[in-house]
């Protein structure tokens, strides 16, 4: 119960900051919304000012920040000041899809790493294993502007499979890295030795002992991945001609459309949030002395 | 093998503008998406430019992009690592909360922020795409040298009268270089993946230079008809990155087994 009240206390810290260090980045960018609009409509500058102190932006920063802390507290989180939609309904209507991508690439992700590092630390020294490595390293160093390209361009998957396993395979390299790695440092390992000696099959040795031992070492891996995954889709979104959360971060950004840059800082935060606690509590599950109860 | 692959790649990115056969930038229009020739070995791209010269002076933009990010988050990292592990209690506290803000922004947000700030150019891609690099440096900075002090060497030149400076430039930084050099490197991979990343969007200013990240995004548009011009500038990026990756875990596993 303690534990499960710091998760959330430390979840609810990070969502802060993360919405207090975008509130304030992007107060830092020259020019706002209004100024933006105004300089390609050609508006009069009393006009402007007149936008300006309807819409808040002229009030001192803090207050500007105090009102908008206010406002998600209660659930609100403002409306865009380039369409004037309600911000929490541009995030639903589009996020459902984003989200739904970035959970698809990340069991993908999951499953094809495990796999793939298993494979490749289990052989490390032979042929086979330096070409799974081989194929690792591929993985890492392609892009997914180009692994999303060449799909589309081969048009075997252009819906939202393809562009979940464009994303997985790339998210899934650092993770079959990581494992690979573990799985090499403990090879030598008593606990290796005993269970072949016990005349164990080399199936239920490597799933049951050995890669089993080493699973938490991915715990981690995984949650930096989640927030690739999550922030991602801006470029997968352009090669699938799809408009979700990433078209709208970049949009927000170039138009200064705070409320909706703001309102995807906080539903990322949130996600990442989400998926750190769950991650801990797989760390815990996979990890005995994590638990400190079985040392 | 990786080292050689890297080693032609500098070579190309390094030389290539003074081995190129044509201007990157002459247009001729009753040339437009040609296939490879012997004229034009990588054929030429929607508006005549032969692919070949501008897959060799993009090269040097593409690196330069990378390397510019990487230097900002090596070089602020390190600094913002050490001081987490050697400074004096404010200090040290100072600089990991900086890392927590860091680490809370997203990556794509604070690179576009700097993209939209400074307007798109080749410098708001370097410092954008540094920024995003700085955290995740200073993180692993941070450990190593928190893992590395726990040895009794370092307790023994504590005692032996070793002053704060000469104990990170002689003893701690020595012993976790092989990790260091290995993150640098995927600092380095993960910068020119962001930075090309950036300017496949359109977001690096300067739409006629060549560079391997904008060339792929003129290319994706004629991929059906002319797949050359993005294989042309997406094999070199892949090769380069795959062997920068490759030279770091070679250096990872020289940490690994000089430490366990």
């Amino acid at each position: 119960m303690i534990r499960f009240c710091t998760a959330l206390l430390r979840g609810l810290i990070s969502v802060w900051l993360a919405v207090t260090a975008a509130f304030f980045l992007l107060r830092i960018l020259p020019g706002d919304a209004v100024q933006a609009q105004a300089a390609q409509a050609g508006m009069a500058s009393s006009a402007v000012e007149e936008r300006r102190q309807a819409l808040g932006l002229n009030r001192p920063l803090l207050e500007q920040y105090g009102t908008y802390l206010g406002g998600i507290a209660q659930g609100d989180l403002g409306v865009s000041i380039v369409s004037s939609e309600n911000v929490s309904q541009i995030l639903w209507s589009r996020g459902v899809g984003t989200l739904r991508l970035a959970l698809s690439a990340l069991v993908l992700s999951i499953g094809i790493g495990i796999g793939l590092g298993t494979a490749a630390g289990i052989s490390h020294y032979s042929i086979s294993g330096r070409l799974w490595r081989e194929g690792i390293d591929l993985l890492i160093a392609v892009p997914i502007y180009i692994s999303g390209t060449l799909m589309v361009m081969s048009g075997v998957i252009t819906d939202g499979l393809g562009a979940a396993l464009v994303l997985g395979l790339h998210s899934a390299a650092p993770i079959a890295n990581t494992l690979s790695l573990a799985l090499l440092n403990e090879s030598g390992q008593g606990y290796v030795v005993v269970a072949s000696a016990k005349g164990l099959s080399d199936w239920t040795i490597i799933w049951r002992h050995r890669v089993r031992a080493v699973l938490h070492t991915i715990v981690p891996v995984i949650s930096i991945q989640t927030g690739f995954l999550l922030g991602g889709t801006v470029i997968t979104e352009t090669i699938f001609s799809q408009s979700g959360l990433g078209q709208s971060l970049l949009d927000g950004v170039m138009r200064r459309d705070y409320p909706v840059v703001q309102g995807w800082v906080l539903l990322m935060a949130i996600c990442q949030a989400v998926i750190y606690g769950l991650t801990e509590m797989a760390g815990y599950w996979l990890d005995p002395r994590q638990r400190g109860d079985a040392v | 093998m990786a080292r050689r692959f890297c080693l032609v790649m500098a070579f190309i990115i390094v030389v290539g503008r003074l081995i190129s056969p044509y201007n990157p930038l002459t247009t001729r229009p009753e040339m437009s998406a040609a296939p490879p020739s012997t004229t034009f070995a990588l054929g030429t791209d929607a508006l005549g430019r032969d692919v070949l010269s501008r897959v060799l002076y993009g090269g040097g933009t593409t690196a330069l992009l990378g390397s510019g990010a990487a230097f900002i988050g090596i070089g602020f990292g390190l600094l913002l690592g050490t001081l987490q592990v050697f400074g004096v209690p404010v200090v040290r506290h100072a600089a990991l909360l900086i890392e927590i803000v860091l680490l809370s922004l997203p990556g794509w947000l604070m690179a576009l922020v700097f993209v939209a700030g400074m307007g798109a150019s080749w410098k708001a891609v370097i410092i954008g795409v540094g920024m995003t690099q700085i955290a995740p440096f200073s993180r692993v900075v941070a450990m190593t040298f928190a893992h590395i002090s726990t040895h009794l060497y370092v307790t023994a030149a504590e005692a032996g009268g070793a002053s704060m400076g000469y104990l990170v430039r002689y003893i701690i930084l020595p012993n976790a270089s092989p990790i260091l050099i290995a993150a640098a490197c995927a600092t380095l991979a993960n910068g020119l993946l962001f930075t090309s990343g950036l300017t496949f969007l359109g977001l690096g200013g300067a739409a006629n230079t060549p560079e391997w990240g904008a060339m792929l995004a003129e290319g994706r548009l004629a991929i059906r008809y002319a797949p050359w011009i993005a294989l042309s500038a997406g094999l070199p990026l892949v090769i380069l990155v795959a062997s920068v990756n490759a030279i770091g875990r070679d250096f990872s596993l020289r940490g690994w087994s000089s430490s366990g």
